[in-house]
């Protein structure tokens, strides 16, 4: 088991922890893929420098 | 996240499935994919780190046969030092992964110059310094560790998983709670404190800033070790709780760990083995922290001023603490490490 889905089984019931992961999994995924369109700033320690 | 650095999160992430053509020489494959990556979007980081990487060891076996260990170490250090110092001043060049590059770069020099590791062959060597998911987000993973994990690798899908759901976290806590939550946070601080005095709009808006490079930097670094372990490699830890520290020098040695171990090992220690002293140390630690992150005389500030911050955290805080019950302590440390560090800024852009 991946240590988030040792953390969900802490929280919920057996059955639930499969849906609860995949629930997880993919509200992260959009998530990230929505947020991803912005353009951010540069952080200091990403050392790419010079764009 | 910068275009330039999601690109190579993506040829890591390609990589991966490379990594495993074969046990031997999967690392091998991932090293060239890397440097032609690098060669695609910086040719000048891609001639630097690979010239290096193969200059280098050969020139270190030559030195162990004919002798001129110290002076070869010397000359090297120095000229990456220079074209570290050189790249960071110069404008207008992408330059990616230098930063981390010299300091691995340097590790393996005092390494071998100390007599602790003997000259890696080429292919170690630019295995070693041309790990892709580590290139330009750290850690500042060390080689005789890196070439132990290269040779027991093996196959684990629980391992992979654990790797693939850590790459997934990173992202997350990097680009929504950082780039979004954190900044929209910040954008309304700045909004809530547009009247108000600039010396507190600038320390709440630092303030807010170390917050978000916190997600920022900690889900980069859970990226880089996420995309390794998926390649069966378990890199040196980066983070370790750094809001829980007790006091500033507890909060350096949970932050940017490697980079801070890596300080401790090659600045630190040398300069209190001939100072004797361990202030003497600090203050070059301190510096090496701050000049690393840009040269200029706001690091210089910068580094004296957590210098401070550590001593004080050091002599006055214990008697203030120890005034103050334990649980309130646990709550308060933490809000007063973010406000010293923050407040680096405001006082810095007094002094300027």
């Amino acid at each position: 088991m991946t240590p988030l889905a040792q953390y969900i089984a802490r929280l919920v019931p057996g059955w639930a922890v499969c849906p609860v992961l995949a629930l997880c999994y993919a509200v992260m995924l959009i998530a990230v893929l929505i947020a991803s369109s912005n353009d951010m700033a540069q952080i200091i320690y990403i050392d790419v420098r010079g764009q | 996240m910068t275009a330039l650095s999601t690109l190579v999160i993506l040829a890591a992430l390609l990589a991966v499935p490379l990594a495993w053509l074969g046990r031997e020489r999967g690392i091998d494959l991932v090293a060239l994919l890397c440097a032609a990556v690098l060669a695609w979007i910086s040719p000048l980081s891609a001639a630097w780190i690979v010239g290096l990487g193969v200059g280098l060891p050969l020139a270190m076996r030559l030195a162990q046969q004919h002798g001129g260990r110290a002076p070869l170490a010397g000359v090297t250090a120095l000229v990456v030092l220079g074209a570290f110092a050189a790249a960071q001043l110069s404008s207008g060049i992408v330059w990616i992964g230098g930063a981390f590059f010299t300091l691995r770069q340097l590790h393996v020099i005092a390494e071998w110059w100390m007599g602790r590791i003997e000259a890696p062959s080429v292919a170690a060597h630019l295995r070693y310094q041309l790990f892709l998911p580590a290139l330009f987000v750290g850690p500042v993973h060390r080689l005789p560790a890196f070439e132990r994990q290269c040779q027991r690798r093996r196959w684990d899908l629980g391992e992979f998983l654990n790797g693939a759901e850590r790459v997934l976290i990173g992202a997350f806590s990097a680009e929504f709670i950082g780039n979004v939550v954190v900044a929209n946070l910040r954008a309304r601080v700045r909004h809530g404190l547009a009247d108000s005095n600039a010396f507190l709009r600038d320390w709440a808006l630092s303030a807010a800033d170390w917050v978000m490079l916190f997600f920022n930097f900690a889900g980069m670094t859970a990226i880089a070790l996420g995309i390794a372990l998926m390649m069966g490699i378990r890199l040196e830890e980066n983070f370790n709780r750094p809001w829980l520290a007790r006091d500033l020098l507890d909060f350096w040695s949970r932050w940017h760990m490697s980079l801070t171990n890596w300080c401790r090992d090659y600045v630190y220690r040398p300069v209190v083995a001939l100072t004797r002293s361990t202030l003497a140390g600090l203050v070059a630690a301190m510096l090496a922290i701050g000049l690393w992150h840009e040269i200029s005389f706001y690091y210089v500030l910068w580094s004296f001023w957590q210098t401070l911050g550590v001593v004080l955290s050091r002599t006055i805080m214990p008697k203030i603490a120890s005034q103050i019950p334990a649980p309130a302590r646990r709550v308060l440390a933490p809000l007063a490490i973010l406000a010293w560090l923050a407040l680096a800024r405001p006082v810095i852009g007094l002094l300027l």
